[in-house]
């Protein structure tokens, strides 16, 4: 057999053999994403089986401390920031640094509200208190509710009387507690789940803004700009917990 | 055809040997030999760690070690050989070999691979440190809560006390050992799906090579488990939180211990099929080669590997069948265990074909091979004993559990490890290991193992409880224990011919050839050792053993000196920065331990961090341009 036939010159760098022609760090990015989702399922699964057991031991429910509406405003917002992505590596693809550029600054400005706005929740949350309420039935069972002090102040027990079956004993505990990390496992799961996902973001903000300056600097052409393309993916990433997170956590 | 020789290149004299090179390097190749040689160690100290075990529980009431210290000394030992000497050395192998095997000139990403293999040795070192402070962890390897925080006190007492910060320094370590891996796993996965030489179909990848690449899927989608599991226990030691405790000052807080074990064990059983996967692939390339026949049944072990990757996310609570958790699950869990024991029996059968009617030749890496299918049979069935509630009942945390997680790690894992040295030890140093001090270290090695852990099973019928530092001598437990404590010395012998045969080997062994043992795999188509290049050319891929394709001739002539500065000019550049960033992420967690103005180290170590970052980035920054120039030249050559 000739030497040709029983040898072959190794094409170098480049991805041959494989029925994924796409660029390697994509395939790191995505083999990385599968990992991300099994560490945000943990948190979820966590808050998920502590939920019950938070109410039973007397702390709020979510939906009575939540503004849905104002997180409402901010999933839009970073969905929104998803659509101006797409729209970045569109402008790269058409060779047009300015839509690239715009659009990138448009991305990182929506993320960095989105962080703003969980400030702003985040700290409405520390200034909240609520007090455990405990309803003991005629027929022993006790049921436990964490109500925010200024409903108790504002409405009284009427609400929870109302409910509660007749003949009921009503106890109301004085200590108000402020929504923290460590006044109920609410706070422990919701603000560990969702500070973990705004870290995210951050890292994201932060990512997107380095390609942007590298951007600026002509890093990037329509035959090259993978780099922007992996920010991309792990910002839809971050945005596609949220659509869980928000849905899980506030609507549910 | 047989009469073709293979032109290979000659090894190509090492650039800048010294100090420098092997902090810099990026060398698939050269950071295997780190992971393993750093593995090695890690493995001698650990086993240090089990003489001492066993010297104190040579004989009844013994004093040799307090309670507390022989509570480090198996938290230490377990977490050592598990994260520190199997993992690694398994990775160490795969470094080096995976590429070469595939035809690939290094791994997808060399300097991550660096990154890893730094936070792997920075992990390690970090986690001894706790033992130089008096304050090693003491909670079990599996840390389980209410082991992992302080019992009887409020968390705030108990860190304000500098007690258990041994537990910190385990749940730290290990998070950065995770982050190794998890870099490691996503690098193994892009390079064999992406890197394969022509003709290298999934069908037509070496056995080790698809071992690897399930196990990387498998540490991908495990190691977020105990990341998650960290980051809680790290809340619940520092901010206050109770996730896995419910006992405390915060009645309305209490979480739930079984919380931890969930998530522990949804990490910690793939991690067993994360350690014994690789040397289930290292076997089935020894059998093959050593019994000159191709493996029988390549695709069900190919896909068995991967039946037991899926499987081995469906069983983990069948290492909590003792808590409680009701029949219905007991019942579950049983089953999805027994099933798992289905595609690892496959395999069994596959090797036993394998070598039935092959002209064996019993080298030391086929005994050890051999012996590994043998003891692995025993851990396997105590395993499938143990996967069975009511038996597990009787015998959970007795020394029938620790009998059959040895035979698996150390008669599975470890023997599988032994035998790979012996097998690629020519590849990598251009030597061979002298096989007879191979056939002593086998000997002395399987009399010891067998004397130490078989009478563990009986011992654990017995009632032996694990974990326990002494015993009364009127438990009837006291010949066995003594039986059990010389075998462990008879171990450490052989580890210790082991390790003098590495030495004496590397130094005065016999030369080795390209494809000393007659493999029929690709990484015996280079030099041995291979160039930094591996391969300027390989033989056409049309089947499993393209070498034997070519009848295992194998010659070494060197090649057109241009060609060879145009590999070695492509190759990446040598770089600090990994080992940099690794060093920082490291120091940060030292701050995180002691808190208070301590948080000024972390501080630094957020700034080295980040200098190492942009360092790196800014590095590969400029090469993608060199790069593409290079590639138009190429293709300009070409067309």
């Amino acid at each position: 057999m000739s030497e040709h036939a029983t040898h072959q010159r190794i094409p170098r760098s480049v991805a041959t053999g494989s029925f994924l022609e796409q660029d390697s760090r994509k395939t790191a990015m995505w083999a990385f994403i599968g990992s991300e989702t099994l560490f945000f399922g943990s948190l979820l699964a966590a808050y998920l089986v502590y939920k019950p057991r938070n109410l039973a031991l007397g702390g709020p429910h979510p939906h009575e401390v939540l503004d849905i509406n104002f997180t409402a405003v901010l999933a839009a917002i970073l969905l929104a920031s998803s659509v101006t992505m797409v729209l970045s590596i569109a402008g790269i693809r058409a060779n047009s640094q300015k839509r690239f550029l715009g659009w990138l600054l448009a991305t990182a400005l929506l993320g960095l509200c989105f962080i703003g706005g969980q400030v702003i929740e985040f700290a409405t949350l520390f200034n909240e208190t609520f007090q455990t309420v405990t309803i003991t039935h005629p027929d022993g069972t006790i049921e436990k509710r964490g109500v925010l002090s200024h409903e108790l102040e504002h409405d009284g027990l009427h609400a929870i009387e109302a409910a509660a079956p007749a003949g009921s004993q009503i106890e109301v505990d004085e200590t108000k507690r402020p929504i923290t990390l460590d006044t109920s496992l609410f706070g422990t799961t919701f603000f560990v789940l969702t500070g973990f996902h705004g870290t995210h973001v951050a890292i994201g903000v932060i990512w997107l803004l380095s390609v942007f300056v590298r951007g600026l600097r002509g890093g990037f052409s329509p035959i090259n700009y993978v780099g922007v393309e992996i920010a991309g993916l792990y910002w839809h990433f971050v945005d596609l917990v949220w659509v869980v997170l928000f849905t899980v956590i506030y609507l549910i | 055809m047989a009469t073709t020789a293979v032109v290979l290149p000659k090894p190509a004299t090492p650039t800048t040997a010294g100090w420098r090179t092997w902090l810099t390097t990026v060398d698939h190749k050269l950071i295997g030999i780190q992971y393993l040689v750093t593995s090695i160690i890690f493995f001698i100290v650990g086993g240090l760690e089990a003489l001492l075990i066993r010297a104190q529980l040579g004989a009844p009431n013994n004093t040799l070690v307090s309670a507390d210290l022989y509570n480090q000394l198996f938290t230490m030992h377990g977490t050592t050989m598990v994260f520190l000497a199997i993992m690694p050395l398994n990775t160490g192998l795969a470094n080096y070999i995976v590429p070469l095997m595939i035809g690939a000139e290094d791994m997808a990403f060399p300097r991550l691979n660096a990154f890893g293999y730094w936070l792997f040795l920075f992990g390690g070192l970090f986690l001894y440190l706790s033992f130089f402070l008096g304050v090693a962890p003491n909670g079990g390897w599996f840390a389980y809560a209410p082991l992992n925080t302080c019992a009887d006190r409020t968390l705030t007492e108990c860190v304000s006390a500098g007690l258990g910060r041994g537990m910190d320094y385990w749940g730290l370590g290990l998070l950065i050992l995770g982050i190794s891996s998890l870099a490691g796993a996503i690098n193994f996965i892009v390079t064999i799906v992406k890197m394969r030489a022509p003709g290298m179909t999934f069908n037509r990848m070496p056995l080790f090579v698809w071992a690897t690449l399930v196990t990387s899927f498998l540490l991908l989608f495990a190691l977020p488990a105990i990341t998650v599991a960290i980051i809680m226990l790290m809340f619940d030691r520092i901010a206050g939180t109770h996730f896995f405790s419910s006992w405390g000052l915060n009645p309305q807080l209490y979480g739930d211990p079984l919380l931890w074990q969930h998530l522990f064990w949804f990490f910690g059983h793939p991690e067993v099929y994360i350690m014994i996967l690789p040397p289930f692939g290292i076997i089935s390339e020894i059998l093959p080669t050593y019994s000159r026949k191709p493996i029988f049944g390549y695709a069900f072990i190919a896909y068995s590997s991967v039946a037991i990757g899926f499987l081995g996310f469906t069983v983990w609570a069948h290492h909590m069948f003792a808590v409680g958790m009701g029949p219905l699950a007991n019942a579950a869990f049983a089953t999805t265990t027994m099933l798992i024991g289905v595609p690892t029996g496959v395999k069994i059968f596959n090797w036993i074909a394998t070598i039935w009617r092959g002209s064996v030749r019993f080298t030391t890496a086929m005994l050890f091979a051999i012996l590994f299918i043998a003891m692995f049979i025993i851990g396997g069935i105590s395993g499938v004993m143990l996967g069975s509630p009511p038996y597990d009942l009787q015998l959970t945390d007795t020394y029938f559990v620790v009998a059959h997680f040895h035979y698996v790690l150390f008669g599975g894992a470890m023997l599988g490890i032994f035998a790979a040295f012996y097998h690629w030890f020519p590849k990598m140093t251009g030597r061979i290991m002298s096989e007879r001090l191979g056939k002593w270290h086998f000997w002395i090695t399987a009399i010891g193992f067998n004397l130490t852990f078989l009478p563990m099973h009986l011992l654990g019928v017995l009632g032996m409880p694990r974990r326990i530092y002494t015993f009364d001598s009127e438990m009837g437990w006291n010949t066995w224990n003594l039986v059990q404590t010389i075998g462990s010395f008879l171990i450490a012998l052989g580890v210790l011919i082991f390790a003098w045969n590495l030495l004496v080997s590397l130094r005065r062994g016999e030369r080795a050839d390209a494809n000393p043992w007659d493999g029929g795999t690709l990484e015996w188509a280079t030099a041995s050792p291979p160039p930094p290049y591996n391969f300027l050319k390989h033989p056409v891929i049309k089947s499993r053993y393209p070498v034997w394709d070519m009848g295992s001739k194998v010659e070494t002539t060197p090649d057109d000196p241009a060609e060879v500065e145009r590999a070695l000019a492509h190759l990446p550049a040598p770089t600090i920065y990994p080992l940099i960033l690794a060093a920082g992420l490291t120091v940060m967690m030292i701050g995180i331990i002691y808190r208070g103005p301590w948080l000024a180290v972390t501080a630094l170590g957020l700034i080295v961090s980040i200098a190492g970052m942009y360092g790196w980035i800014r590095q590969i920054s400029i090469l993608p341009e060199e790069e593409e120039e290079e590639e138009e030249e190429l293709e300009e050559v070409t067309h």
